[in-house]
Order: structure tokens, then C-alpha cells, then sequence
């Protein structure tokens, strides 16, 4: 049975998602040592290739699935607590890929997800056909607040879906038809879900998705990746340094006084990097370290 | 003399003024809706309440708490909550506080209660499934040692054992307040409390083991606001259906918050019951 890594990039004007993909994919070559099929865009490929030139690019990715994105929104970037950008966000072709995955069992990651560890390879003969974490702990080991938990004050478990694991079967079908009724509807379910308005999110989609498929009820059918939980790293904190093939070291906000940082290191652990513009700083140096 | 019973197994509820005859009405309804092998519900009413004609069918007994309605002058009215066992028709009764709604088959907890003479509901969960574990409406009970126990649904069976302890029960629902001075500390409710009572009845008669219900049978959901993880900045207050998203199906299907209800649900709020799921629960079943 084929399996391997999923991911997604397409860029926009300032963020390069195609040189993120790489950095995500080569770390996870690295650690995992799993092939990965990257959906993408003309535009974005060709500024691969421009960059690091066609042999890299084809190390780093053993398929390449041109789907071009027909939609996007607009949704605010933070490069730590000072800065803040509107960007063009692609997000919608997510809950496509069960259809376009060439693998029988897939990892779907983001591509600011850094794999630091092998534990994600016990998915693989966990005999379950869907997992997703519900959990998250900050990086300075502090607790998601009430809207991280759940996708609504009143509502249902919040479910990331930065990495995902399924298994082609018809449950996990059934999570993907789910998932893109929900984006293809998106103003329905926020009314029904009382998610926030605006932007699309696929962790709202999949969250619904993961809720329809258990019966509705709670706790939910769906369990939790191997990691138990996602280390993240918000969009107020900085990646400073990769120090090692499994560690890196970040300038993470005190969430109580904004103002102060703390150095963490994180060390043979995965990490989700939501400040982008911080990871595009330190892509250069994980490529020329893991190519 | 022996007590004639009407059938071997039913729900009792205690219904005191119109609010709580139509609460009633709507838990018969519901009854009826789930249960596959019991749904009867034997409603208990003091004189001056008067259960209208076009609630009748949903009740399979009406009948007239004894002796006197000891709960005439109070607005929480839970005086008479002792006479379980005296007014029951049944001789195994599942007791359930009005304002209460079934979800689903329980017919499999009739088979597992049936091993003790009394039964005590001590597990309650949010709307979510979450344990309901908050301490906010139990400050009393942790200090002095009181088992956490929810009478809004118990299990009784007529028996020699069930008298004796519902005999401590009625002495404590009398003489509440010495007792309450005399055997818990400065944290006691300056009210009655029927969970306080009942608690401070079992930990005299040191009776948690036979009669506190463990592993999670019977269980329910309780929809007091302030156990249900809300951010407290949110100030929901316990008219909690003002705010929560509510559904409740053609199919009689509940959603609270998006989340299907399986398990009994205790609503607390009143304005939750409203018309339309009183016609719902009528239109399906009439």
C-alpha cells in the first residue's frame, strides 16, 4: 500500500509558500524519510525551479500535482507583534485531497508544520483511517484559550487540521465530502456553527466534518495523531535558528506581557510555525542544511 | 396491608403550578418517544393544580401527593421530595425532576439499577459530554464530606431498606435547618436544598456505597451555566437557551451548540421548553 507526505503550496506576493513546501518537505525526508507529493500552481513551480533549479526541486518532491486555485481570500499575516500584512491566502483546494493524493494512505500537512521527529511514521500501521489532533500546546507551554479549543464559544471540539492523517476508505471519503460541502457552503455552516465570519478556514471545515462523521456528538470518533498534540509557534513569535537537524530555537511572546520574549528551544519535537515570514527567513538554511 | 402497585416499572415526577405541569408534559412526550420498554410517567400533583384535558393522554397516572403539600408556601418547591416511595404507583420507580428531557432508549438501566434498593444519580455532563465537574453550585459538599449526588433523577424500590432511608430523608426535610447548623459547617446553603438533604441522609446513615450510583449509571446531562466550560467573560447566566443555538428536529432530535443529545436532558431553564417543541413532540406522537 502507497503512502506518503501531502502537502499544498501556492504563492502569493510576499509569501513563498513553493520554498517553504521544500524546506517542509526535505526536514521530513529527513526525519520521516517518506515521499511527498506536493498540489501547487504553474506560477509557484516555476519560481522553484527558478530558484533552486529543477534537480533540487525534483529531490524534494517525488510528485508534483498542478492544480491551479481558482479562489482565495484575504486574511491577516502577522511577522511577530509589529507587523501586520492583508495577503491573499490560497486555502481552498485543502479538501480536495482525497481525490488528488496519488497515495492509498496520506499525511497532509501544512507546509509551515516542521517535522522534527519520526513519530508521525506510527500512523502508518495505526489501523485507524482518520487522525487529526484536537489538542495544541504553545510553545512556551502555555494553554490555547477558549476559540483555540473550540471553533465557536458555544460550539463544537476545534479540530487542526495543519497535519492530517487518512487512509483511503470510505469513512475518510465521507470526511472530504463533508470538508468541501463545507467550504463550497461556507456561509450556511457559519450560521448553523456560529463560526466567525470572514475568512474560510480549513480547520473550521474539517472540525464540522470530523463532528458530522462522529454522529454529532462529543466526544468525536476522530483520534489524535501520534503526537497527542500540536507544538505551535504563533504568528507574535520569531524562528530565530535551526540548530541542529532536530532542534530549533525561538523568541516566543509572553503571552502575558507582550512586550517580553523568552527563548524556547525546541528539540525532537514537530513544530506548526504559524509566523511565515519568520520561517521565509530560516528556509535558506533548513534547504542548505537537509538538501 | 399491602400496597397495591399499578405495574412493576415507571418514571415518577413531582409537578407543582401550571409551569411545571407543562414541563411534565413535554418529559411524558419524550418518554414515550424513546423508551422502548418503560415510558410510563406517573405525574404527582398537590390540590390546586390542575392538569389540563389536553395534556391527560401523555400521563399514564395522575395522582395527589399525600398527606399535605408541605412546598404551599415555598417558590423552589421541593418540600414534598422525601414521599417518593409513598407516592410512586410503581414498585420500581426511576424519580426525575420535571424539567427534563429523554433522547434516547435507557431501557438497559432498569436492568442495572435493579441491584440496589435506592439509586442516586452522582455522574452528571455537559451538553458537549464533558464531566460536569464544577464545585460553583456544591461549595458545601466537599467540606463536609457530603456524596455528590443529584436527586433530579434516582432510582427506588419498594422495599423495607428504601423506607428506612427515606425515613432519615423526611427527618432531615423537617428539620432541616438545626441539622443543617448542627452537621455541616459555615459553608451550608441557607435554603433548603434537596441534594443537601438527601446527601446529609446518606452520610448519617454512612449508606454512600449502597445508595450513590457508580459508573455513570443513571446519568444526565445538567444544564446549570456555570459547569458547561464557557469563558466566564461570555456572562451567560442561567437562562442559558438565550444565548447556546438551539435545534430540535421534526424527528425529535435535540442539538444543543451543534452537539446531538443522547443522554437525559435536564434543561434548568424554562424558557427553554418552548411551544414549538411541545407541538414537535405532539405532532410525532398523536
Amino acid at each position: 500500500m502507497s503512502s506518503g507526505v501531502l502537502l499544498f503550496a501556492n504563492n502569493n506576493d510576499q509569501l513563498d509558500y513553493g520554498s517553504m513546501s521544500m524546506a517542509c518537505s526535505l526536514l521530513q525526508k529527513r526525519h520521516m524519510g517518506k515521499p511527498v507529493c506536493l498540489v501547487t500552481d504553474d506560477g509557484t513551480v516555476s519560481w522553484m525551479v527558478s530558484q533552486y533549479g529543477r534537480q533540487k526541486v525534483d529531490s524534494a518532491f517525488d510528485h508534483i500535482v498542478i492544480k491551479p486555485t481558482a479562489s482565495e481570500s484575504t486574511r491577516k499575516f502577522h511577522d511577530g507583534p509589529y507587523a501586520e500584512y492583508s495577503l491573499p491566502w490560497k486555502n481552498f483546494t485543502r479538501v480536495d485531497a482525497y481525490d488528488l493524493t496519488p497515495f492509498e494512505s496520506t499525511l497532509m500537512m501544512d507546509v509551515d508544520y516542521l517535522v522534527l521527529s519520526d513519530l508521525l511514521n506510527l500512523c502508518w500501521d495505526s489501523g485507524e483511517d482518520i487522525l487529526m489532533n484536537k489538542d495544541i500546546r504553545f510553545i512556551d507551554g502555555s494553554y490555547p484559550s477558549d476559540h483555540d479549543v473550540h471553533v465557536s464559544p458555544f460550539g463544537i471540539t476545534m479540530y487542526w487540521a495543519t497535519v492530517l492523517f487518512f487512509r483511503k476508505s470510505w469513512r475518510s471519503k465521507h470526511l472530504f465530502s463533508i470538508a468541501s460541502h463545507v467550504r463550497d457552503n461556507y456561509p450556511y455552516y457559519t450560521k448553523v456553527y456560529d463560526l466567525p465570519p470572514g475568512t474560510y478556514r480549513n480547520d473550521h471545515a474539517f472540525s464540522i466534518a470530523a463532528h458530522v462523521i462522529s454522529g454529532y456528538i462529543s466526544p468525536g470518533s476522530v483520534l489524535s495523531l501520534p503526537t497527542g498534540r500540536t507544538r505551535t509557534s504563533t504568528d507574535m513569535d520569531h524562528l530565530m535558528e535551526i540548530q541542529s537537524d532536530d532542534a530549533i530555537l525561538f523568541m516566543a511572546q509572553n503571552r502575558a506581557q507582550p512586550w517580553k520574549f523568552l527563548p524556547v528551544r525546541v528539540f525532537g519535537t514537530d513544530v506548526h510555525v504559524m509566523n511565515k515570514f519568520s520561517l521565509s527567513r530560516a528556509v535558506p538554511s533548513i534547504i542548505a542544511r537537509f538538501s | 396491608m399491602s400496597r397495591k402497585f399499578s405495574a412493576d416499572r415507571g418514571f415518577l415526577t413531582i409537578a407543582q403550578g401550571d409551569e411545571y405541569v407543562r414541563m411534565a408534559y413535554a418529559l411524558a412526550m419524550s418518554l414515550s418517544a424513546t423508551q422502548r420498554e418503560v415510558s410510563r410517567l406517573c405525574v404527582a400533583i398537590t390540590p390546586g393544580t390542575d392538569v389540563p384535558s389536553e395534556y391527560e393522554w401523555a400521563f399514564d397516572e395522575i395522582v395527589e401527593i399525600p398527606w399535605n403539600d408541605e412546598a404551599s408556601t415555598s417558590s423552589w418547591k421541593i418540600e414534598n421530595k422525601w414521599k417518593y416511595p409513598h407516592v410512586t404507583p410503581y414498585e420500581e420507580t426511576i424519580c426525575l425532576d420535571a424539567d427534563m428531557l429523554f433522547t434516547s432508549d435507557v431501557s438497559n438501566w432498569w436492568k442495572i439499577l435493579a441491584f440496589n434498593d435506592v439509586q442516586i444519580c452522582s455522574r452528571v455532563m455537559t451538553y458537549r459530554g464533558d464531566m460536569f465537574d464544577t464545585r460553583e453550585y456544591r461549595k458545601c459538599f466537599d467540606p463536609n464530606g457530603l456524596p455528590d449526588i443529584y436527586t433530579g433523577m434516582m432510582y427506588v424500590r419498594q422495599s423495607d431498606r428504601t423506607y428506612e432511608f427515606f425515613d432519615v430523608v423526611r427527618h432531615v426535610f423537617h428539620n432541616w435547618q438545626g441539622l443543617f447548623y448542627d452537621c455541616l459547617d459555615e459553608t451550608r446553603p441557607s435554603f433548603l436544598s434537596g441534594d443537601v438533604a438527601y446527601a446529609l441522609a446518606i452520610r448519617e446513615m454512612d449508606a454512600a456505597q449502597e445508595f450513590v450510583a457508580k459508573n455513570g449509571c443513571p446519568r444526565f446531562v445538567h444544564m446549570k451555566s456555570l459547569g458547561q466550560g464557557w469563558d466566564p467573560s461570555l456572562m451567560v447566566g442561567e437562562n442559558w437557551s438565550n444565548r447556546v443555538p438551539v435545534f430540535f428536529t421534526s424527528g425529535l432530535e435535540l442539538k444543543v451548540g451543534c452537539h446531538l443529545q443522547t443522554l437525559p436532558f435536564h434543561y434548568h431553564d424554562k424558557t427553554f421548553l418552548t411551544d414549538r417543541i411541545i407541538e414537535t413532540y405532539e405532532g410525532a406522537l398523536r
